[in-house]
């Protein structure tokens, strides 16, 4: 073979991320590293700080807390802390491994898991309703959402193949309920925010709708298993996955379809041609209803702007 | 090591590979955007590697690693017909640093060249000698082995001085 000057391919080393840009990547990095301590060396595996995510540790560091006899008022007053807070850190690395190391049964844990992806969510929420949700915390409960929503559907699934099909079922509707409403919240609060503030509480709304639509598969086959066989109205709770139905689903598809089915049922959101787009982007055009959307004008905007959404039956 | 001093060593790698990894994910995705949250995402995940003092044996080959994946998924994400709107639209490689039209025309003329090449050999030429990456690294993020790695450059530099020649 010749030999080959790779000289020209070189040119294409300018296609890096330019001063600025690189600049303001790493501040958010820096701020996300800020937010995320770690204490850990990156060229070594130390199993120390491995150990400080366990379950165990979780249980000692309760005990600890509860010898020193801070406990009860340190863990409460962390459970309404945010992103950037003091106490944040205690509710993530001790309170909610906590939770998990003590949910004894699989429902427990499936149940742990979701109301701890929630949490993310309601988060934003707080903090959109503050006025504080930066682009960074927008990110960084963003990330941590669409991880908690992945492990709560892992959980789910377990449970509906170790055979309790209907328990699993109930507690994904459970969870696709409270995640609709966490989405009408942050939906709601983007229409009454400035621009600076409505970017990021818009882009959580879209992580939130779009990863709890991803929690049921894309195939078209399996979203037409499930059997919705109740009229949609504000309480959705008439319209179940009945046992016969769970007790046949393959795997764990026809939950995870019957999350998205109740999910969207659940989600009477007001009016914003922001939704609007953020729903068609995400293919959530096809669900319908026949509740109607009350109309709502947002200032400057006009009734023209209704969001149509609507569950299929 | 404590808090501080990691924090400065992850910074210092992405002072190292930000751009790097940047242009990887941007000869995919074809949007600075895009690219720009890829990198950012691939970062991220280092960090959470070093915060969990989980060790990364090659950090460069871990982040080319996470970023490939990443793009994947993003494509997995994307429907058809995006992918083909990119495609017509081509790279948008413009920055607000206002490079030469020159420098512009000489990335577009090395594009239009390997544009021509399959995807997995553009991939390999890219890692080996923009990057610099050894086949054997190049292999631990595709997943290859090292000789069929260095099989797909020897056809892809073949591949490319034929193409040169067509352009001289």
């Amino acid at each position: 073979m010749t030999n080959f000057n790779p000289t020209f391919l070189k040119r294409l080393k300018d296609l890096g991320l330019s001063h600025n840009e690189h600049l303001a990547l790493r501040e958010r990095l820096a701020a996300y590293a800020d937010l995320h301590p770690g204490i850990a060396a990156p060229a070594t595996a130390n199993g120390f700080f491995v150990f400080l995510s366990t379950r165990r540790f979780a249980t000692y560091a309760f005990s600890f807390l509860l010898v020193l006899g801070v406990t009860g008022g340190v863990a409460a007053a962390s459970e309404g802390s945010v992103p950037g807070e003091a106490l944040y850190s205690i509710k993530i690395h001790v309170n909610e491994p906590l939770m998990t190391a003590l949910a004894a049964t699989n429902v427990d844990q499936a149940k742990v898991a979701a109301k701890i992806a929630t949490r993310r969510a309601d988060e934003a929420v707080t903090l959109a309703s503050r006025g504080e949700l930066s682009a960074q915390n927008q990110q960084y409960l963003s990330q941590e959402f669409t991880k908690s929503v992945a492990k709560a559907a892992d959980r789910a699934n377990k449970l509906a193949e170790s055979g309790d099909t209907v328990a699993a079922a109930n507690v994904q509707a459970d969870f696709a309920a409270n995640l609709a409403g966490e989405a009408q919240a942050l939906g709601a609060l983007s229409n009454s925010q400035t621009d600076g503030q409505r970017a990021a509480t818009e882009k959580m709304l879209a992580t939130v709708v779009s990863t709890s639509e991803s929690v049921a598969p894309d195939d078209a086959g399996a979203a037409t298993a499930v059997t919705v066989s109740a009229v949609a109205n504000e309480d959705a709770a008439s319209t179940t996955l009945t046992e016969s139905e769970a007790a046949s689903s393959t795997g764990a598809l026809k939950n995870r379809s019957y999350f998205r089915t109740r999910f969207a049922q659940h989600l009477h959101v007001t009016a914003s041609t922001t939704l609007k787009s953020i729903f068609q982007s995400q293919n959530i055009s096809n669900f319908k209803t026949d509740t109607a959307i009350p109309a709502q004008t947002t200032e400057g905007g006009d009734q023209n702007d209704q969001l149509d959404v609507r569950v299929s039956e | 090591m404590d808090d501080d001093e990691a924090k400065e060593q992850f910074l210092a790698t992405y002072d190292e590979f930000a751009s790097d990894i940047f242009r990887f994910c941007l000869l995919k995705v074809a949007t600075r955007e895009i690219a720009q949250d890829l990198t950012q995402e691939t970062f991220m995940r280092y960090w959470q590697q070093v915060r969990e003092g989980k060790g990364v044996e090659n950090d460069r080959a871990f982040l080319y690693t996470v970023a490939r994946n990443l793009i994947i998924d993003w494509y997995r994400r994307k429907k058809d017909h995006s992918l083909d709107a990119l495609a017509e639209g081509g790279i948008e490689f413009a920055s607000d640093d206002h490079r030469s039209i020159t420098q512009n025309a000489e990335v577009r003329e090395v594009l239009a060249v390997i544009d021509k090449v399959d995807d997995d050999a553009r991939e390999a030429l890219l890692l080996r000698f923009v990057d610099g990456l050894s086949p054997k690294e190049i292999a631990s993020i595709t997943g290859d082995t090292a000789n069929a790695v260095s099989v797909r450059l020897n056809r892809a530099i073949k591949k490319v001085q034929e193409l040169m020649h067509i352009h001289d």
